[in-house]
């Protein structure tokens, strides 16, 4: 392998360069926090703070150079994103299935009935019919908002007064 | 006045439609043979009522 040297003096000059960039960096990242504008990437905070806590000996990674955190949280967060474009993809296909789902469920309707006496249901009951119309039980109670044994009780009087009758498709 | 009203456990109604309330509904979704005859089931618990639905028009005069 072949030797390379370096001059020294280059060497300091990389050095006061990357100390430069750094401080540029850590500037930025303080400007960042306190006016909370400028888009931090994750990895920047990350291996700017295992940088420090290194320098500090107290990295929760160990004794690894600033170098190899770097890589470790670059391969991390490789990782998560994969694992974040799993669980979108997951997320994704939950979603079709709940909006089948919600299809599927029956529609509800909430309805508030009315308190009316008898003689009221049975004279807006006749009025519904008035119109020619065909209605079940169960479509008379929902459009005149009544309790369905108070709408099977009116029609049945109906009928026996001879106003409503079995339509002749039952 | 209310038709004949069948109070016994074990009565069964059988129709085209029914129309029911109750305080409680549970669905309990069952599918049984093919996709065209999905049968689905409900329970119905306290103060049930139930009536077997026929389609009524104004008697002709």
């Amino acid at each position: 392998m072949p030797q390379i040297k370096i001059d020294p003096a280059s060497l300091a000059q990389v050095r006061r360069q990357m100390k430069s960039i750094e401080e540029i960096a850590q500037d930025w990242l303080v400007r960042s926090f306190s006016d909370n504008t400028l888009p931090i990437p994750t990895d920047v905070i990350e291996v700017k703070s295992h940088f420090f806590n290194w320098k500090a000996g107290v990295s929760d990674l160990g004794t690894y150079s600033p170098y190899e955190t770097m890589m470790r949280i670059m391969q991390e967060n490789a990782e998560l994103r994969l694992t974040n474009k799993k669980l979108a993809t997951i997320a994704a296909k939950l979603e079709k299935r709940m909006n089948v789902l919600e299809r599927k469920l029956p529609e509800e309707n909430v309805i508030v009935l009315r308190e009316i006496s008898r003689d009221e249901a049975k004279a807006e009951i006749a009025s519904l019919f008035s119109e020619g119309r065909t209605l079940y039980y169960s479509d008379i109670a929902k459009e005149l908002q009544l309790d369905l044994e108070l709408v099977v009780d009116s029609c049945n009087e109906l009928m026996n007064e001879g106003e409503i009758s079995v339509a002749d498709s039952a | 006045m209310l038709p004949i009203v069948h109070r016994d456990i074990g009565d069964a109604l059988r129709g085209e439609k029914i129309a029911v309330k109750a305080e409680k509904m549970q669905m309990d979704r069952v599918q049984a043979g093919s996709s065209r005859h999905q049968i689905q089931t409900l329970t119905l618990k306290d103060s049930v009522f139930c009536i077997i639905e026929i389609p009524l028009v104004a008697s002709r005069k």
